[in-house]
């Protein structure tokens, strides 16, 4: 809403400016008693009507071009994998299962080499709503080998030695 | 929830009747046996419903039954679809459970360590493996006998027991894991934590497989075998091919046998089939898994079962949806074309055989979903 207020008033500014190539999104143009400028109250009108330029300080923000809404989730497992295609089975968020075939098109070039038997997915399903019109955009997320720390170490060691006492393989 | 078991009758077996009761409701497996002389036995043991709300079949049945005792519980290999509810089920009988029998071998260590490196990396298992073990420790600090399954070991030793006047012999063994798969099981699981590339990686549900036990049951002239996820071996001292080349191994022709590993493909081994069959076509028990690349079994597991059996039972009866029954229909559009969602029944059923101590076919009951093909 910010921004959509401060746009707007760059455009008044625009209308009344004489060389509008110092207008952009960063100037707004203020017709204001010039004792009373202040960055923080940028927008109080002015009864001398004067005009002045004064840069604020906002980040550009791009607005949004759509909104996307995720309608589809799904954690899938890799079963086998052939020459163009992979069998999987999938889990969605209701804990129904689901078992499918899929083109390996469907995957990211720069994953593919991560495709491998039992790698585990995530597979969504955007509805994306732009000027243009809804669409809906499927993409799977393959996950890559989990990359073992030192920390990792120290954990597992605390864990296996809490979770898994020696008495609890010697009976 | 509710049980649907309350609502079939079955009276208790007879002291001379052998019975086994198999569950199977889509994922993990259980057997619940009665063997004359012995009493009750429950091998593996697993559970249904949501995820707030589960029951444990198994259990519910010997509660059913009245049993009070359990004179062996057996987990054929630690994997969650073999133990789920065996905690409970351990927690109901304390201290009247009188043997024990689990895999102990080195590759448990390695599983133990696999699970809980995976486990930092986000995914669970550890922890429930941890507590079996524990519970399973429970029952032994509380009198329980302890044994540990591999190759030929005794679950019941083989004993003469007299009913009605009559001494009839009775064995329970496990038949497996065999020494080369336990190694390569202990390798398998060395080589997924790469300390080189500082690396964990996954490995196939089919490797855990390696350290599951059969379990043979004689009682008079009645023979079952229980294939847990035994699988065919990758070579003649391995897997199904190791147990049927074994020269100190039972007699494998069979009245009963619960088919291993869902009867997958990767299980099946002919020479093993055709000893079960040798004395006649067996009643072969399928536990459906309805999880991975294809739920099992398929049509060609069960003409390949059938082919050597006199009745083919399916302790649940699983459907399928297109993605458009049950998914809104701009998602279901956006999903592969051959997605499949699987319709598990809502109920969790069973599958009842029982044969007098001369081997003959008392009773086949199927209780719904589960069915006879």
């Amino acid at each position: 809403m910010e921004v959509e207020r401060v746009r707007s008033q760059s455009k008044i500014a625009m209308v009344n400016s004489t060389s509008e190539e110092i207008f952009d999104d960063h100037y707004v143009g203020l017709e204001q008693e010039e004792s009373e400028l202040d960055f923080y109250s940028p927008f109080i009108p002015s009864r001398e009507k004067k005009t002045h330029y004064v840069k604020v300080h906002f980040e550009k923000v791009q607005p949004k071009e759509y909104k996307a809404r995720q309608i589809g989730w799904w954690l899938g497992r890799v079963e086998e994998v052939y020459e163009d295609y992979f069998t999987a089975s999938l889990e969605d968020l209701h804990g129904r299962i689901s078992v499918a075939e899929f083109s390996n098109e469907e995957i990211t070039p720069s994953e593919l080499n991560l495709l491998a038997p039992n790698v585990r997915f995530s597979y969504t399903v955007t509805q994306m709503d732009r000027r243009s019109g809804r669409e809906y955009v499927s993409k799977i997320s393959l996950s890559g080998p989990a990359v073992w720390t030192k920390k990792d170490s120290e954990k597992a060691k605390e864990s296996y030695e809490k979770l898994f006492p020696e008495e609890l393989f010697e009976f | 929830m509710e049980s649907n078991l309350y609502r079939h009758e079955l009276t208790p077996p007879k002291i001379d009747e052998v019975e086994f009761t198999f569950f199977g409701p889509g994922i993990g497996e259980s057997i619940v046996v009665h063997i004359p002389g012995i009493g009750w036995g429950i091998i593996d043991s697993c559970d249904f419903g949501h995820a707030t709300e589960r029951l444990i079949p198994p259990l519910e049945y010997l509660i059913y039954q009245q049993v009070e005792s359990l004179a062996f519980l057996v987990l054929t290999h630690p994997h969650a679809d073999h133990f789920k509810g065996i905690e409970q089920i351990i927690e109901r009988y304390l201290g009247k459970i009188e043997r024990v029998c689990r895999y102990a071998g080195e590759g448990l260590r390695e599983l133990a360590a696999y699970m809980v490196r995976r486990g930092v990396k986000g995914s669970p298992g550890a922890v429930s493996l941890s507590s079996v073990l524990k519970s399973l420790k429970r029952a032994v600090d509380n009198g329980a006998e302890s044994r540990r399954l591999g190759a030929m070991t005794q679950i019941i030793p083989r004993q003469y027991v007299t009913l009605s006047g009559r001494n009839i012999e009775v064995e329970v063994l496990s038949l497996s894991p065999l020494a080369e798969d336990e190694e390569a099981y202990v390798d398998i699981l060395r080589k997924a934590f790469q300390d080189q590339n500082r690396q964990i990686i996954g490995i196939p549900d089919t490797d855990h497989n390696l350290i599951a036990s059969a379990i043979w049951i004689s009682a008079g002239q009645m023979v079952a075998l229980l294939g847990s996820d035994v699988e065919r071996g990758k070579n003649r001292s391995r897997g199904w091919r190791g147990i049927v080349g074994s020269i100190d191994g039972p007699d494998l022709a069979v009245k009963t046998i619960k088919v291993p590993h869902h009867g997958s493909s990767n299980a099946y081994y002919k020479e093993a089939w055709e000893e079960h069959s040798r004395n006649g076509k067996v009643t072969s028990v399928v536990t459906p898994y309805i999880r991975g690349k294809q739920p099992r079994p398929s049509k060609e597991d069960i003409e390949r079962i059938g082919y050597y059996s006199i009745h083919v039972g399916l302790t649940t009866h699983v459907s399928y949806l297109r993605a458009v029954d049950v998914y809104d229909r701009a998602v279901a559009k956006r999903l592969p074309e051959n997605l499949r969602v699987i319709q598990p029944s809502k109920e969790c059923g069973m599958i009842t055989v029982r044969y007098d101590l001369q081997g003959n076919a008392i009773l086949h009951k199927a209780v719904r979903p589960a069915y006879w093909i």
